[in-house]
């Protein structure tokens, strides 16, 4: 907190400025009800704590916290979201038994691995300043840490995640059991299998020039009326007109001489 | 007909004499891609292409001329005394594919002769929203009374403006012409006229 | 690091009309690229282009800019409201954003501070102008997805995908600028081009690869899947109307010119003369170097136009396998080189074992792509097996007709 309030000027602004955005936003993230306002929120936290990086003159942390974290991880998140739940009724019912504990023991977990690192890393020890630290250029600085005395925890990160990675297709990777038809073997097939109005392709709605519209099945060659010209979802929907008033033995042909 | 629940699908006619399965063909060689040098010459075609002159005409400041027989507004022309040649008989109408052409023939009297001979057009209008410019009208003309000018500039902001009537078809009077109702060229009959005998009005058909 | 110190003793108002005039820069180029877009298109195809409004057509782009503002504003019922509204303004102010850390002239005197034309310099602003692009991406997600529509959610997917595809090959390519040039911050990869020759003809494959990615990054023909009219509509901004839509449409533009501006800075010298010509930096006290530095962005705009007036666009999967089967190994291959030749030339100083090095490298490169060549050769003429002769009767080919017996016939003819 001293050294809060010795932070003079601009920085102090931005401060008072920003992290109360950032924390109404990370409160609101966990009450939002659709996940997608809830990455949202997520991301605008992740850009705001970039900002107090680059105030803190650790620009290079700050600008990679936005390409790595907002840019990619955040940015799948929402990929992910989109492709499977586009649907604005998220569900908010527990599916698998048990998650609740799991997660606030991973949470307590998590927090105290934090507070431990954190606690190692300042207490009993006197931060040497930023001028030491960022002697030889911020990206430098950092460049000589990652290389040199942090090389192998940050070799064994980068495998781990690209085992992950691997994991994670070899996982999802669905093998195919038999081969897959060829374009000649699925001509093949169409005319081999029942039926010739299949084979070349669905007929298309209207029937003819009496009536054009899509809810109207189209006519066979033999009068009949063809349910498979009609769309999916008009059926689906109860759209689709009753074509008996179309079909031939209903149709009145007789020639009506106009006086 | 009989059973019309299954007869929604054709049953294919299957014939056992050839197995289409095992019948032998030939892979086609596709072109495939061309090679890389060849897709850069398209870059150069579209950049010659800007230092080449324009297709394109400043339309309503330069007006081209368009193709000597283009079908654009029709005209209603007339006998060279100045009585129109149109007689009323319909068939253009009749002709119209697009039944863009109304006529209402009438009969001549010797105080109103539009045109030599019985009968004239009374009333004539061309819908050019329906018109298509296929000119089976001028073919049917059997007088040339309608033909085909090379104007093109028929649009308007109104359905009923586009709609011409016979004051906006009849061709201009021209030097030696009168504008009718006059009396027949003296000596003349319609198939005088028909045949191109009347050259220009004669004073005597002057009404004063 | 000169250009820093110079930034740094600027008061705040010189600052603030940097930022203004940055911006206007932008806004302005924008409404000109647009125009000169639509002309030398027109020109390729051999039109004229707009040619009424103005003189030579040259506020058509404002006028259309007027149009779109007083168009009506609509909301679809089934779009998010708040993030239909936030999407395109993230679009717009992140591409603006890029342009900040942009060196666009050497060493001037401006209202009579001695500075240069770039807001600031930060050590890393080639990461911070891949931040502003990644962010940008939010823009158009949001947009697809909040339209509350399928063709816009499609386009906002695929356009993310590819942006975020393409970024990988374009920041892999920046590596090897940063690795020649010791550096991140833009105006210092300026000032090491200028010691030994522009990368563009030093680290030709990563300019090469910058270049491709760059138009895949902004969405652009032959990569503008996102906005495939013929199979969804308009894409993202399908739902888009009025300002909103205006908005897209400026970032597209701001995005083009700023990542020809970061082609231009890293890749071509920035604001620096061509070889030769460097007696005119010191033209107009400085401010000739604007000069230069607009002809090279004008340059890659115009490369711009020229691909989407040439090439039809790529087939989605063919696009996504470009990008992640070629430009990505290659640019990894040509990273491992750079390093390795850079290591050598820093440490032995000997040329024998750095053209040795380039000579091995060419040497693999040249094996693996035969040996793949072969192996697609060995795929292709794979034969199918022919069953046995069909029993009924087929036409012959025009190469199976031997004889031709016509002299007894068509005597008639002369």
């Amino acid at each position: 907190m001293q050294s809060l309030l010795t932070i003079q000027g601009p920085e102090t602004a931005l401060f008072w400025f920003l992290a109360p955005l950032a924390v109404l936003a990370a409160i609101g993230m966990l009450l939002v009800k659709k996940a997608v306002h809830s990455a949202l929120l997520l991301a605008w936290v992740m850009i705001t704590l970039a900002i107090f990086y680059i105030a803190q003159d650790a620009l290079f942390l700050g600008i990679v916290q936005v390409v790595v974290y907002t840019g990619a991880v955040m940015m799948l998140f929402l990929f992910i979201l989109m492709l499977v739940g586009v649907d604005s009724s998220d569900s908010l019912t527990e599916t698998i038994t048990g998650l609740r504990p799991i997660a606030i023991t991973a949470a307590v977990g998590f927090g105290g691995l934090m507070v431990s690192l954190l606690g190692h890393a300042t207490l009993g020890r006197e931060p040497i300043g930023l001028d030491i630290a960022n002697q030889s250029g911020n990206v430098q600085g950092l460049a000589e840490l990652l290389f040199s005395k942090y090389v192998w925890p940050f070799e064994v990160v980068s495998a781990l995640l690209i085992t992950a990675a691997l994991g994670a297709m070899v996982l999802a990777h669905h093998q195919r059991t038999n081969p897959r038809p060829t374009q000649r073997e699925q001509a093949v097939n169409r005319f081999r299998s029942g039926s010739l109005a299949g084979a070349a392709g669905l007929p298309g709605p209207g029937v003819f020039a009496r009536h054009n519209a899509v809810d109207v099945p189209a006519l066979l060659p033999d009068g009949t009326p063809a349910p498979s010209s009609i769309s999916a979802t008009l059926k689906a929907r109860g759209d689709v007109i009753d074509s008996s008033q179309f079909q031939l033995d209903n149709v009145d042909t007789t020639v009506v001489e106009e006086k | 007909m009989a059973d019309q629940n299954e007869s929604n699908t054709v049953q294919p006619h299957i014939s056992n004499d050839v197995d289409i399965t095992s019948v032998a063909y030939e892979k086609v060689d596709q072109p495939g891609a061309k090679s890389l040098w060849a897709q850069l010459q398209g870059f150069w075609v579209t950049f010659i292409t800007m230092f080449k002159k324009v297709n394109t005409v400043q339309y309503p400041e330069v007006k081209e001329p368009t193709a000597e027989r283009f079908h654009g507004r029709h005209q209603l022309n007339r006998h060279p005394d100045g009585l129109e040649k149109c007689i009323g008989c319909e068939l253009c109408a009749w002709a119209c594919p697009a039944d863009a052409i109304y006529v209402e023939g009438a009969d001549n009297t010797p105080d109103n002769q539009m045109s030599p001979g019985e009968r004239y057009g009374k009333v004539y209008q061309i819908n050019y929203l329906r018109c298509v410019f296929c000119g089976l009208c001028i073919e049917a003309c059997p007088t040339r009374a309608l033909t085909m000018t090379n104007e093109y500039e028929l649009a308007d902001s109104t359905r009923a403006k586009l709609i011409f009537e016979k004051d906006d078809l009849l061709g201009p009077l021209r030097a030696g012409m009168l504008p009718p109702p006059h009396p027949m060229y003296p000596g003349m009959t319609d198939t005088n006229y028909y045949n191109g005998d009347v050259k220009e009005a004669h004073p005597s058909q002057e009404i004063k | 690091m000169k250009n820093a110190q110079l930034l740094l003793d600027d008061p705040g108002w010189i600052i603030t009309l940097k930022a203004v005039i940055v911006f206007a820069v932008c806004v302005v180029l924008t409404i000109m690229s647009v125009w000169g877009e639509r002309r030398l298109v027109a020109r390729m195809q051999m039109r004229v282009g707009p040619n009424r409004v103005g003189k030579f057509g040259l506020i058509q782009a404002l006028a259309d800019g007027v149009k779109l503002a007083l168009k009506e504003d609509l909301i679809p019922a089934a779009a998010d409201k708040v993030v239909f509204v936030i999407a395109p303004i993230i679009s717009a102010t992140t591409a603006f954003m890029a342009f900040a850390v942009m060196p666009l002239t050497g060493p001037v005197t401006f209202f009579g501070e001695k500075t240069v034309m770039q807001l600031t310099d930060i050590p890393v602003g080639v990461l911070y102008v891949l931040a502003t692009a990644s962010v940008g991406v939010y823009g158009i997600v949001l947009a697809g997805w909040s339209s509350g529509s399928t063709y816009p959610l499609l386009g906002g997917l695929r356009s993310s995908a590819q942006v975020i595809s393409y970024e990988i090959a374009m920041g892999l390519s920046l590596v090897s600028v940063f690795i020649y040039s010791g550096s991140m911050s833009t105006s210092s990869i300026v000032q090491a081009q200028q010691e030994t020759w522009w990368y563009g003809l030093v680290l030709f494959p990563s300019f090469v690869i910058y270049a491709i990615s760059m138009v895949g990054e902004t969405n652009r023909a032959p990569f503008d899947l996102a906005e495939a009219e013929g199979e969804l509509v308009g894409g993202f901004h399908t739902e888009y109307s009025s300002l909103k839509f205006a908005l897209f449409f400026l970032a597209e533009y701001v995005n083009i010119i700023a990542v020809s501006a970061l082609a231009t800075t890293l890749f071509l010298g920035g604001y620096h003369a061509f070889p030769g010509l460097g007696f005119t930096e010191q033209w107009l006290g400085g401010w000739f170097t604007l000069i230069w530095f607009f002809i090279k962005v004008l340059f890659f705009f115009f490369i711009f136009v020229w691909l989407r007036g040439t090439l039809p666009r790529l087939r989605y999967d063919q696009f996504m396998q470009f990008g992640w089967k070629v430009l990505i190994p290659v640019s990894l291959l040509w990273i491992l080189v750079v390093a390795t030749l850079r290591v050598i030339s820093t440490t032995s100083q000997s040329r024998p074992v750095t053209f040795g090095f380039a000579g091995v490298v060419v040497l693999i490169v040249l094996g693996i792509s035969t040996a793949f060549d072969n192996s697609k050769k060995k795929r292709d003429s794979v034969v199918h097996p022919t069953a046995a002769e069909p029993n009924f009767a087929v036409p012959s080919l025009p190469s199976e007709i031997t004889t031709i017996n016509v002299s007894n016939q068509g005597g008639d003819r002369g």
